[in-house]
Order: C-alpha cells, then structure tokens, then sequence
C-alpha cells in the first residue's frame, strides 16, 4: 500500500514537470492554433538566462523574474520577426519554421564559449532539502514545481475564461477572421500568447534546473511535454495539467511493474491511443478538433 | 541544373596527390581525429581535443619528432556516422593521415574504424566503448580503454569482496554502454555463484529515475551497480539518498568525473566509482601535475579532467611510438614500435601502459575511487583486469 | 538545349565515380539516398500535405531489413525489393492513426510512432542485436558481385533517378491529382469522389517503400546500423532537406539533398582554413535553422523556386 502511494506521489512530482512544460505547449496553440516545437529549447533557453543572471549575482527570485521577462521578449520578438508572416500558411511551413527557430536557439547557445557544451548547477534557495509526505520523502524542488504549475495553471484557466484579453486570444484562434471582425488586432494577439509562452517556459527552465540541471539539450523534456498536452486536449489548460499528471503516473507506475522500456514509450502508446480513440483528448471533451 | 554542376566541379576539386607514406610529408606528420563538437556528447569531444592538441604541441615546441611537426586534424561528426563516413573521407583524402587518434563515439567508429583499417591507417586508442576497437588483433588497431565488460567486473568484485554483498541491482542506460555493463557483470555473477536481485533500465535523456529507484529499492539490493553518465548518476543517487536508502552504488567509469561531485553536490558522498585514468585535482597535485594544469588553463582557459589526461596519455604513447619508429615512419613501424613501449607510472597517478604483440589494448587495470569531502579519493590500488 | 544539358548532366553524374576523390564520391552517394527518401516524402508532405515526423523509422525499417537479409545470405535484387516490402507495410500501420488525423495531431501521431519502432529496434534484441548495433557487409547482389563504393554510388543514382521519375509519372497521373486535392481540401476531395483514407494509406506505403529503399542502402554505405541513428532528428533533417529545398517541385528534393550533405562539409572545410579560432560548437545546427527559418520566411517555394527566378 505504502508502495503504491509512495510511486503516486513521485508521478505527481515528475508529471508536474511535464504539466509545467505543457502549459507552454497549450498557450500558444490555443491563441494562435501552432504546435510550437521551440517550445523546449525556450525552456531551455530560460534556464540559462537564469544561470546568467545569478553568476552576475541576481538573487535567486529576481533571476527568475528576469530570465521569464527576458525569454518573453525573446518570443514576442521571435514572433514578430519569423511567425507573423505566415500567419495563413498551411501547417507544414509553420511547423518548420518553429523547428528551426528550435534549431537557431540550440545552436545559439551551444555556441556560448566555455557554457553551451557544459551542464550547469543553478542552486535554489530550497536545494536538497526535502519533506515527508505520507512516509514518502518529496524534494522540496519538486514541490515547488507542483505549486507553480498549480498557480500558473490555475492563473491562465482564470484568464482565458474571464479576463476579456484571455477570451480575445481564445477567439483568434477558434476563429481568426471572425476574431478581426470583431475588432481583435490579431497580430498584437499572436505576439501576446508568444511572450506569455515563452516567460511560462523560461519560470519551468529555471524551475526544472534543480532537478534536470541547465544543459543544450534540456529542451528535450519537451517531447514528453508534447504528449501530455495532447492527452490533455492541445486547447485545454486543465487538460495539459491532468495529461501531464497521467503520464508521469503512468511512467512511474509502469517503470515499477512493467517490463524495462514500457516506461520509455509509455508516453507515445498513450498519445496514439488518446488520438486514435478521442482526438480531442481525454479531458477536453467540448474541444473542437483543430484539423 | 547549373548549381549541380557547380557542386560536382566542387566535388572534383577535392583530389590531391598523396605521399608515399600517407599522412607523412617532409616537414609534417598529419594525424586525424574524429570528434563530437556539436552534437550530444560535445562536452567530451572538446576536451579529447584539447588534451590531444597539448601534447603535440609540448612535442612540437621542442622541434617535433625527427625534425616533423605534429599536426592534428580535428573533424567534427556531430555524432552523426553518415558524417563520420565523409570526415574519414576528407581525412583519407589528399595527403592522408598516418593514423586516427582517439576517435569518439561508439556509432562513428563502428562506421568509420574498417575505413581507416582498409586503407592501411593506424586506428589508435578511440573513446568508445567497444572490445571491437582492439579484438580481434589487427595489426593497426589498438584500444587504450577496456569495454565496460571488461572494467566493471574487478571493481565490483573487489567491493562484493570486501563488504559481502548478496544481492546485486544495476541501473544502466539503455544503450551500447549499459549493453557492455551487463554482460561483464553477469559473468562475475555467475563466477559468483550470485544473482541479479534487480535490473531495471532507463532511456537517454531521462530526468526522472523514481520508479526505478523504487523497483531496487523494493527487491532489497545491498549493491547497486550505476552504468549512468553524469546526470543520470546524480539523479539516480539522490533519488536513493532522499529516500533514506543508502545502499553503496558503484558508478561505470562514464560516471566517474568531477562533474558529478561538483554538480550533485554533498549528497553525493559516499558513491563509488570505477577509474581508469584518475581525474586531476590541483589541490592535491604534485609538481609536475600542477605544471600541466596551469599550463592547460592557459592553454585553452577551461578546467582539464579526466578525459584530457585520457587524449593526452594516447597521444604521448603515441609519440613515443613515433620516436621509436625512426625518421621514416609507415603505420606498421609505428605499430611494431608501440608493441615495444612501455611507460612508468606517470605524474598524474596513472598505472603503467603496455600493449604488447598479442595484446593491443594498452591499459588492462581500474581502480575504485569513492565521493568523499566533495572529491574523488582513491579507495584501493589498481587492479589487473581478465583478458575476457 | 534543355536537354542537351540534362544529358550532359547525366553523362557527369554516371562518370563521377572516375573523377571524384571518394570523399567527393560519398557526398553524392549520400545526396542520392537521400534524394531517395526524399522523393518518398516529397509526395506525401509536399504533394499530399501530410506532415510526416517518423519517416527515419521507415529507414530504419529498411536498413534492418536489408541488414539481416543480406546476413543470411540473400543477393540483393531479392533483399531490396523486401526490405522496401516491410518498410510500405510500416508505412500502412503508420498510416492507421493518420487515416483518422489530419494536420498537427497526424505529425505528432507520427512523431510517437517513430518513437515507438526505434525503441522495438533497440529491445528486440534476439534480432537486430539492440543497442550494440549491426555490422553490415557490402552489398552482394547476383548479377553484380560485392558493390565497392563505386558500385553502390551507381546503384543508388540509378533508383534516385528512378524514383524521381516515378515520382513525377505519379503526379501527372489522376491519382496523383487527387493526392494534391487532399491536401488542398480534404471536403472537397471527397465530394469529387476521392476516398482520402485510401489514398492517404497508399501515399504512407510508398512514401515508407522509398525510405525502405534509400535505409537499405544507408545501411551499406554505413556497414554500420543501431537503433540511435533512427531517431527523430533524421526525420526532422528529411524535412528540411524538402522545405529548403522546395516543398512541392522535383527539382527540390535534389538541392535540398545537396544542401543538406553539403552544408556541413563547407562549414568543415571553412573551419581547417581558419587557423585557430574554431567555429564554436553548434554552428552546424545554428545554421541549419537558420537556411530554415529564412527560406520559409523568404523563399518560400525553397532553392528550386530562387533557382528558377534567376535563369
């Protein structure tokens, strides 16, 4: 029994982690109706901001802040300067446009002198310590990300349902001529939910580097991310939060009892069962398909 | 149409003469080396890099060997084979090279090693892996670390040994590396007379290693042996550690660097290591090693570890060959010539090496190293290994 | 004129393998396998609109299959035509979750299923040796003998120049007119009586065949598979090649195939003329996504649409 809760609660923890990646994912489709696939290498990207601002000596809270507010800028601009053009473009040269924008920002920072091929340590105020939770220890890292995903989760669910601005970005991406129609500058809208995305990355960057340190390759965590926005319903704040819970219950359950590897592709049957039996995802039932 | 043209004149442009001896010119010995500088494993490529680079530059500031210049030729794979086969291309091409000197990574030496090999170039000391990069015996292949079949085995026996353990667990990383681990273990098992409590595995780039800590942890292992590179080393032991588990692992020397004590931090104590060649820390470094530290950083202004005294022992064995091989050097004199070298134990700590006319790779001892006080100390001796 | 230069064109490529240094040789030997997959791609993400992200496991399939049926013993003109075999059945299997799927939720479909079959490559040990990887042996084929180098160069630039022929017999066929229906309007394609879950399946299993073919003969030029060089990367980089090449045109599948090889080995050449400052780490990837970024951005019809505006 003991066994049982003892692996819920990691999966809440490492689930967490993807949950907080997957809001990302799930903010700049919902406004803009894209599958970013730079969405790990942002993350990335905010986990060296992170590292940068606390080697020139920013305290722990206020390199967080900057590194969210640097990304963000980096997206608003990246939004401005590469999206913006294609903004009716079939899926195809989007896709790949936001992959080579993946590529630039991998490339870019692997390319810092002395830091890019490194792995770093950025230190948190709460490192090491951990709490006991039903007789089962919890890093206090991990439980921070838990809060965070929870506040943030629940901060953008407040938004798209209430805030006006929230439900401009919802109509502009459930339907863009009727959004301008209404008034809604889209432009200013797309770059809006790219600035958003991108700060949420940068918070889970600087966030996740206790527990998968800051290195190039940390976006991949992004393909684990992918899957959870997607069994979550890809429009769906709750939804990325409860498919990012799923898999990391479901990887840590079947990394214990099920053979070696089901754990590694545990993410991937899942997501084509999700797709293949209900598109809209698990939790997303009023969704539409965005075909 | 015209652009393809373009290409293929470009394409023909490449070809040169060669000299007799490839690689071998009157002012220069080219020798080639294929690294990862971009791709996933980049941190290691830099630092074969630079220890290689070291040494030939020591040789050459003092004249270089019978009057020729040591000149390194650096190609970056990427880790990619498809771009490992044209590296050794371009490296064959023209005036050639007289061997390829540490080679990294297992999927770009499988590809390239018959490359070089075929056309009668010395394959020396590649930073992969394989038992294929020294057996069967060829005579221009030579290997200067052991497989991890071969170096994990002594270490954990001397631990079993030591603090009777009974019940033995591995976490290894699924793939060629975590392959090699299992197999040599599960040889000394069965000389054991033991059996695996646990194996349980994860996936490259995995950040979460709860459930399989747990999956040990439930079987009640007394041993855990790690075959983990860095942060999956860190991860998994922490993991272990904040759940009160403090049962004695034993990390694969691809986790045996200062990273994982400098990043991990002092809940790393305690973790055992196996060494091949020790990591050089300056604050316990006697003259000579002190010397060579300062003069890497300046050199290349970043920290040396172990993988720097790795690049720099095979390309010192290598240039000792090359002394010994005369003023007219072809890869089976230099071959014949490193069957004879022999080396002391040298300043930083490293066993002797020697390969022999039946035995091609040149360092066949570990040791087992320990986290204690933020740093790895030595535990034990080195200790020969099997020849399985 | 036209055709006095493709020929003249044809005439070079066939006798490359006399002129070239073999570095030289092995860059085009990979532009044509690459100029193979590619034209299966091509017509799936670039005439079809479906955006494929596993066609490396339908290489992967391919170079498997090529591998462990040349092991035991079968010439090449039987183990080719299998090895494309098993990769279209892969391709079906892959096109079962696309029937019902389009857009976004099709290449993340795909995405997880090349996932899938990399990690079956990798634990289905008793065959294709997991992790540790297979060696490969030159190819041996009936008529033929061992293909050196030089042999495997001509054979892939006779099935790319194939495949580029089919390819383009296709699309000026009616099922290739409604395989671009499909991408245009899928509604639409239907009402006219084309049966997209069909058609999509068919395009999966020959654009998986093409890969099959152009993975059969990675794995001989290579005379190395494992698992880790099938991974998404590959099929990101097949891509790429397309969209910096063309996305819809012939000609693009080759440039883009030259670009792709070529690329890093001008950026490798670049660094051995600077004397000491070496080109950071990561330049390649920096590069490439920047070609990718700026050809969507500007040149949206790729190298073959700049090239065609310039003659």
């Amino acid at each position: 029994m003991s066994q049982i809760l003892s692996l819920a609660i990691a999966g809440v923890a490492a689930g967490c982690v993807y949950a907080l990646v997957a809001l990302g994912f799930v903010l700049i489709h919902k406004a803009t109706g894209v599958v970013n696939f730079a969405q790990g290498e942002l993350m990335m990207l905010g986990g060296f901001a992170g590292l940068a601002l606390a080697a020139v000596g920013w305290p722990w809270p206020l390199a967080l802040a900057g590194a969210a507010l640097a990304v963000a800028l980096c997206g608003l601009l990246a939004e401005r300067a590469v999206l913006r053009p294609l903004i009716d473009q079939p899926h195809i040269p989007v896709v790949m446009t936001t992959l080579g924008l993946g590529f630039m920002l991998k490339g870019g920072v692997t390319m810092l002198p002395g830091w890019g091929t490194e792995t770093h340590a950025l230190p948190t105020p709460f490192a090491g310590r951990a709490v006991e939770l039903a007789g089962t220890p919890v890093a206090a890292d991990h439980l921070v990300v838990i809060g965070v995903t929870a506040l943030l989760g629940l901060a953008l669910f407040i938004f798209f349902r209430h805030a006006t601005l929230g439900k401009a970005l919802r109509a502009t991406a459930q339907n863009p001529l009727g959004a301008r129609l209404v008034g809604i500058p889209l432009a200013r809208m797309h770059g809006l939910a790219w600035a958003l995305a991108a700060g949420v990355a940068a918070v889970a960057g600087v966030l996740l580097a206790p527990v998968t340190f800051v290195h190039a390759h940390m976006g991949l965590i992004g393909l684990k991310a992918l899957p959870a926005a997607v069994i979550g319903g890809f429009g769906s704040v709750p939804g990325a939060v409860a498919g990012g819970l799923l898999l990391g219950l479901v990887e840590s359950f079947a990394g214990f009892y099920a053979p070696d590897g089901i754990k590694d592709v545990a993410a991937h049957v899942l997501v084509l069962a999700v797709l293949l039996w209900r598109p809209a995802g698990l939790f997303g039932g009023r969704a539409q398909e965005n075909a | 149409m015209r652009l393809l043209f373009v290409f293929l004149a470009c394409l023909a442009f490449g070809a040169r003469a060669a000299p007799a001896v490839p690689g071998v010119t009157p002012t220069e010995i080219r020798v080639g080396s294929l690294q990862d500088l971009s791709g996933p494993i980049a941190a290691l490529g830099v630092h074969f890099r630079n220890g290689t680079l070291m040494r030939f530059e020591e040789e050459n500031a003092r004249g270089g060997v019978h009057g020729r210049r040591l000149k390194l030729l650096v190609e970056d794979t990427g880790y990619d084979p498809k771009r490992a086969v044209l590296a050794t291309e371009k490296l064959l091409g023209g005036p050639g090279v007289l061997a390829a000197l540490h080679n990294l990574g297992s999927p770009v030496v499988m590809a390239t090693m018959p490359r070089f090999l075929d056309a009668g170039v010395l394959h020396l000391f590649p930073a992969a892996p394989l038992k294929e990069v020294y057996e069967p015996l060829h005579p221009l292949k030579f290997g200067m670390s052991p497989s991890y079949a071969l170096s994990v085995p002594p270490a954990a026996r001397q631990l079993i040994a030591e603090h009777g353990f009974k019940r033995v667990g591995i976490l290894y990383q699924d793939d060629d590396m975590g392959r090699e681990v299992l197999r040599g273990m599960d040889g000394l098992l069965g000389e054991l007379g033991l059996k695996w409590c646990e194996q349980t595995s994860y996936k490259r780039g995995a950040t979460d290693f709860s459930s399989q800590i747990a999956r040990l942890k439930a079987a009640d292992c007394d041993f855990v042996v790690l075959a983990t590179v860095v942060r999956e080393t860190i991860g998994a032991y922490t993991e272990a550690r904040r759940g009160g588990w403090r049962v004695p692992m034993l990390v694969t020397a691809s986790g045996y660097t200062a990273q994982v004590h400098e990043l991990g931090g002092a809940a790393m104590e305690g973790l055992y290591g196996v060494v091949l060649l020790p990591h050089p820390y300056p604050a316990a470094a006697n003259r000579a090693l002190a010397d060579w530290i300062e003069r890497y950083r300046r050199q290349f202004k970043a920290e040396p570890n172990t993988w720097d005294v790795f690049a720099w022992a095979g390309a010192d064995l290598f240039v000792r060959a090359l002394r010994a091989a005369g003023p007219q050097p072809t890869p089976a004199r230099v071959a014949a010539a490193l069957e004879q070298v022999r080396t002391p134990r040298d300043f930083f700590g490293s066993p002797p090496f020697a390969v022999t006319a039946d035995d091609h790779l040149a360092l066949r001892q570990v040791r087992v190293a320990q986290i204690r006080n933020g740093r790895w100390e030595n535990v034990a001796d080195y200790l020969p290994i099997g020849r399985r | 004129m036209r055709r006095a230069r493709a020929g003249a064109l044809l005439a070079a490529l066939a006798a490359a393998p006399l002129l070239l240094s073999p570095w030289g040789l092995s860059q085009l030997s990979f532009v044509a396998i690459y100029a193979i997959a590619g034209a299966g791609l091509m017509l799936l993400a670039g005439y079809a609109g479906q955006l494929s992200l596993c066609h490396a496991a339908f290489i992967g399939i391919g170079a498997y299959a090529e591998a462990l049926l040349q092991a035991r013993g079968w010439p090449l003109e039987a183990s080719l035509p299998v090895a494309a075999a098993v990769a279209a059945l892969a391709g079906v299997a892959a096109a079962w979750p696309a029937r019902r799927l389009a857009g976004i939720h099709l290449a993340i479909a795909t995405l997880s299923f090349g996932f899938i079959v990399q990690e079956i490559m990798a634990r289905w040990e008793s065959l294709t040796g997991g992790n540790a990887g297979l060696v490969v042996a030159p190819a041996r084929s009936l008529l033929a003998g061992t293909l050196g180098e030089r042999g495997l160069y001509w054979l892939a630039l006779a099935l790319a120049l194939a495949a580029l022929w089919v390819l383009g017999r296709l699309l000026a066929s009616s099922a290739g007119r409604a395989l671009v229906a499909l991408r245009e309007d899928v509604v639409a394609a239907a009402i006219l009586g084309v049966a997209p879950a069909r058609l999509k399946t068919l395009a999966f299993a020959l654009a998986a065949a093409l890969a099959g073919v152009a993975g059969a003969l990675y794995a001989h030029k290579l005379r190395f598979v494992s698992p880790e060089q099938f991974d998404w990367v590959m099929s990101i980089e097949l891509l790429m090649m397309l969209v910096i090449g063309g996305l819809g045109s012939r000609a693009g599948i080759v440039l883009g195939a030259v670009f792709l090889i070529a690329l890093p080995q001008l950026i490798a050449l670049l660094r051995d003329l600077l004397p000491t400052a070496l080109p950071p780490a990561g330049l390649e990837l920096f590069a490439f996504g920047f070609a990718l970024v700026l050809s969507l951005r500007h040149a949206p019809a790729g190298l073959a649409g700049v090239l065609r505006r310039r003659l």
